[in-house]
């Protein structure tokens, strides 16, 4: 058995070893520690799986921002009350799971192998605009689904406005957190600004810098800076709401200039896919500062 | 078990794990992370999927894509990703569910998002 065989299958162990312990523990805080490293480990397994883009966007949103919120709920939910399944439910729930596990493996692993897209992907490639395949998928040949991904953000934008949480007050973290901010803030900016401009030809993209970004955001939060000043809050939900407007904006330009909806014109296809990442990013970061700190006027720890 | 059924088994045992955890726990924030470990399992097999073949020999790039990709990193005067450590990297996996996939994660952090928030109206009402 060669070294990496073995790394894989220790991989997956992990993998699988900290996702129960995240859906066992009965401790709050222990269940999203094993989430988030689960999170890590995930990242890296997409790795060995040739799927960096992925690696990226599960490190910093998978791990990190589901993270944070999960912790935000450990909170505010209080400990674990859940009495537990009687025998017989659990025994039923178990044996059908495994089965539908077995199923899915063996599906898996009689499925022809052979994959249809790659080739198409890389005769289209070289009219994309962009040399990174994933970026050309996610913001050229099949722009739309991005485009309504973006319209889900907004969505659940709305409906955490409306039931309006309680804002997120940390508590004060100590001496070192200013100092820690002030390091990393500056530092996830340019990161932010290197994904977004290295995403046309290697892995990276709006997704990612706006991930990083966010993070930036909720490390200026527990830095201690308000976000319920109404202005700041203002203008965050603007260049939350901005991503979608100049998206759809460009799918209708698209459509005059081309007559096909988010048909680039040819030879600029670039220029607009930049352009569309841009704003992606600056709204996604926002959207997940907003998602996370929350809107209501009541405030809680 | 071939090597390449690892990842595979791993996608299918995270998702029967979630299931079962969907079907036995009442608490909330339980049942959304299972959702998440859920959502991680069908991406594993979804990415397992589109896997080409193993690069585990250096210097076998057999796919179109792969031989694309290199010829365009080498028309921009870079090196050419994997002559080093191809041993350990692979050949990039097929870029369509690495798209599908990095869309389900955003949308995923939406989802948690807003169910996190729906959690915490019900626990205050709970509370009070």
């Amino acid at each position: 058995m060669s070294p990496v065989v073995l790394f894989d299958a220790a991989l997956a162990l992990g993998v699988l070893g900290c996702a129960a312990l995240a859906l066992t523990l009965r401790d709050r805080t222990g269940t999203v520690a094993a989430f988030m490293l689960t999170g890590l480990l995930v990242a890296l397994s997409w790795l060995r799986l040739g799927a960096p883009d992925v690696a990226l966007a599960e490190a910093a949103i998978g791990a990190g921002l589901t993270g944070a919120l999960f912790l935000r709920g450990a909170r505010r939910l209080g400990p674990l009350r859940a009495r537990p399944p009687a025998p017989a439910q659990a025994a039923a729930a178990a044996l059908g799971a495994a089965v539908l596990s077995a199923a899915l493996l063996w599906a898996f692993a009689t499925a022809p192998a052979e994959s249809l897209y790659p080739p198409r992907v890389a005769a289209a490639l070289e009219d994309s605009g962009v040399s990174n395949p994933v970026t050309a998928v996610l913001l050229n040949f099949r722009a739309w689904d991005t485009l309504l991904e973006i319209a889900v953000l907004v969505v659940a934008l709305l409906l955490v406005m409306t039931l309006s949480p309680p804002r997120v007050i940390p508590d004060k973290l100590g001496a070192l957190v200013q100092p820690f901010a002030r390091i990393v803030v500056p530092v996830a900016v340019l990161v932010a600004g290197h994904l977004l401009w290295q995403g046309a030809e290697a892995p990276g993209g709006a997704f990612q810098a706006g991930a990083v970004l966010a993070g930036a955001g909720l490390a200026l939060v527990l830095g201690g800076v308000r976000v319920d000043r109404r202005v700041l809050r203002r203008a965050l939900t603007a260049l939350a709401l901005a991503g979608l407007a100049v998206f759809t904006l460009a799918a209708l330009a698209s459509q005059a200039v081309t007559g096909a909806l988010l048909g680039y014109p040819d030879g600029q296809a670039k220029a607009w896919i930049i352009a569309i990442e841009g704003a992606l990013t600056l709204s996604i970061a926002a959207t997940l500062c907003l998602l996370f700190t929350g809107y209501g006027r009541r405030s809680a720890r | 078990m071939t090597p390449d059924l690892i990842y595979p088994a791993a996608g299918a045992g995270l998702i029967g794990l979630a299931l079962w955890r969907l079907a036995t726990c009442g608490d909330t924030l339980r049942r959304i992370m299972a959702l998440n470990v859920l959502a991680v399992g069908i991406a594993m097999l979804m990415l397992a999927a589109g896997r080409e073949t193993l690069m585990l020999a250096a210097g076998r790039e057999t796919s179109t894509l792969a031989a694309g990709r290199d010829t365009l990193t080498r028309a921009a005067g870079q090196d050419t990703p994997q002559t080093a450590g191809a041993g350990f990297l692979q050949a990039a996996a097929d870029p369509v569910p690495q798209a599908f996939v990095l869309t389900g994660i955003v949308v995923l952090v939406a989802v948690t998002a807003a169910l996190m928030a729906l959690a915490e109206r019900l626990g205050a009402r709970d509370g009070d």
